[in-house]
């Protein structure tokens, strides 16, 4: 017992120095506190990755997933003059296409392909026209599925619209005549 | 109760996805520079309209004058116009497809020299150019000159000729025709 | 020498095994994308960051989580604005954005035991200048408080 004591003795003599010892090893190779009120404990790395993608961005009319309604009221015979459009959104109609990157080249083209119909008779869509504003181009649609309507590398922002115009010169039957012209903003 | 739940929030992701998918829209975007599409509806209203011109635009209702200096039998006289000779004639209109657009003419009162002496309209013709057709007034109250099908815009002139093929006192007579668009 | 060198590594290991389970946190990337919902505004996806704490392994009253951007949200010279990183969290953690050149406090507790875990969901906010992928990297720092 006296011998183990000893032994005992004689390793927690030498062995005052391992803690010291142990802790500037760990201090080499562990946490370091840096803070005066908390030690650090722990840390964990957290990689992070922040993507900002390429987008195109279009609207046609109002916000959202209402599709706007222009109406042309004829009340005069074919041949008196043009009928001004009423869209069941904002007048003039807004147009706006934007980017990311922001100044990437985009297309707008505008697909007519699809004449107004009513009942089977049909009404062309190269008796439509409009008035461009805030950058739009005027212009009259061609019945072409891909009808270049703009092309630029800013954005269309406020003030860009457009004022849609029947030339009404053709004689068709009485009805009422629908058609849907599809938008598409493109980058190459 | 967890299988529902799960069947439940699945369902709900699907129902968000499909309503996302493909749907028209007046806005949208697109990732990744793939064109993005917008829409735009477009609605023509053409309403019933019937329209008959016949000689000078206006309220002045021309009058054809036929001046007789021959013994009838002779040959037709004919006639000139107030207005605008020969007399212009315009039928336009926007009906339905299918809609019949018919032009007559009531010439029932015959021409008078306010004295008791008449002249019926049957004794007075025409020629048509353009869309029209030449006739004769038969004197009834509801003749069928032309009918048209469908929406358009027919035009042409009509020149009058007084027959005098027959012996009537001498005078000055006057009449009036009324000419009637109608669909159908 | 060898006797030496086992107390040694003894002491030395025990903190590290110690690192394990102290502080424990999922996953060790979150990758966030922009895309604009209307013209002028921007949104982001969000990222998802478990936080465990295992307070049965510290010692003191208190502990605390900070966030620290060790590395800025760079992409070919262009740098991110920290502070347009956010996340939001239930107690015992709280919502904040991250700040650059500082330690960002995320949460503290007491140290009784208990396991405590809780979720980041992060954010990035701001306009899109152009096309590309930022990198930067936060550390979690887990300490005690006397």
């Amino acid at each position: 017992m006296r011998k183990s004591a000893k032994t005992r003795t004689g390793i927690l003599a030498r062995c005052r120095h391992v803690p010291a010892l142990g802790l500037l090893a760990c201090l080499l190779a562990c946490p370091v506190d840096l803070s005066a009120q908390g030690r650090v404990v722990a840390q964990e790395p957290l990689d992070i990755v922040i993507l900002a993608a390429s987008h195109l961005n279009l609207r046609i009319g109002t916000s959202g997933s209402t599709i706007d309604v222009v109406s042309f009221n004829v009340n005069q015979l074919p041949g008196t003059g043009a009928v001004a459009g009423v869209s069941s959104g904002a007048d003039p109609v807004p147009v706006r296409a934007s980017s990311t990157p922001s100044g990437a080249t985009k297309i707008l083209t505008a697909n007519s392909s699809t004449p107004l119909t009513s009942a089977g008779h049909t009404i062309p869509f190269t008796q439509i026209s409009w008035t461009g504003a805030g950058g739009v181009p005027s212009g009259t649609f061609t019945g072409s599925p891909s009808q270049q309507i703009w092309t630029g590398t800013q954005s269309l922002g406020a003030g860009a619209a457009m004022s849609f115009s029947y030339a009404n010169t053709v004689y068709v039957p009485s009805g009422t005549y629908n058609a849907r012209v599809t938008y598409t903003l493109s980058s190459p | 109760m967890r299988l529902m739940r799960e069947t439940l929030i699945l369902g709900l992701c699907l129902a968000v996805m499909v309503s996302y998918a493909g749907s028209a829209k007046a806005e949208s975007t697109s990732s990744g520079g793939a064109p993005t599409t917008a829409r735009l509806d477009f609605r023509i209203t053409i309403p019933t309209i019937l329209y008959l011109q016949l000689g000078t635009l206006g309220a002045t209702v021309d009058r054809v004058t036929f001046p007789v200096i021959d013994l009838p039998g002779t040959g037709p006289v004919a006639g000139t116009s107030s207005g605008t000779n020969p007399v212009p004639v315009r039928v336009a209109a926007l009906v339905g497809g299918s809609a019949l657009v018919t032009l007559r003419a009531n010439s029932s009162t015959a021409l008078t020299d306010g004295s008791g002496n008449n002249i019926p309209f049957s004794e007075i013709l025409w020629t048509a150019t353009g869309n029209f057709s030449g006739n004769t007034f038969n004197a009834a109250a509801n003749q069928q000159l032309d009918q048209f099908t469908g929406p358009g815009n027919r035009t042409g002139t009509y020149s009058f000729s007084y027959a005098n093929a027959n012996y009537y006192p001498p005078g000055t007579y006057n009449g009036q025709v009324t000419y009637t668009l109608s669909s159908p | 020498m060898m006797r030496w060198i086992a107390p040694i590594l003894c002491l030395c290991l025990i903190p590290f095994a110690a690192d394990a389970k102290q502080l424990e946190v999922f996953p060790s990337a979150i990758t966030l994308e922009l895309k604009p919902t209307d013209f002028d505004q921007v949104e982001s996806t969000q990222g998802f960051l478990q936080i465990r704490i295992d307070t049965r392994l510290l010692r003191g009253s208190r502990w605390r989580v900070s966030l620290e951007l060790v590395l800025p949200l760079e992409s070919a010279g262009r740098t991110f604005k920290a502070q347009a990183l956010s996340w939001t969290a239930q107690p015992p953690f709280v919502s904040r954005n991250l700040l650059p050149n500082q330690r960002v406090i995320v949460g503290e507790g007491p140290i009784d035991g208990r396991t405590v875990e809780g979720r980041l969901v992060w954010r990035a906010g701001g306009g899109i200048p152009s096309a590309e992928q930022f990198r930067g990297r936060v550390m979690v720092i887990l300490e005690e408080l006397p």
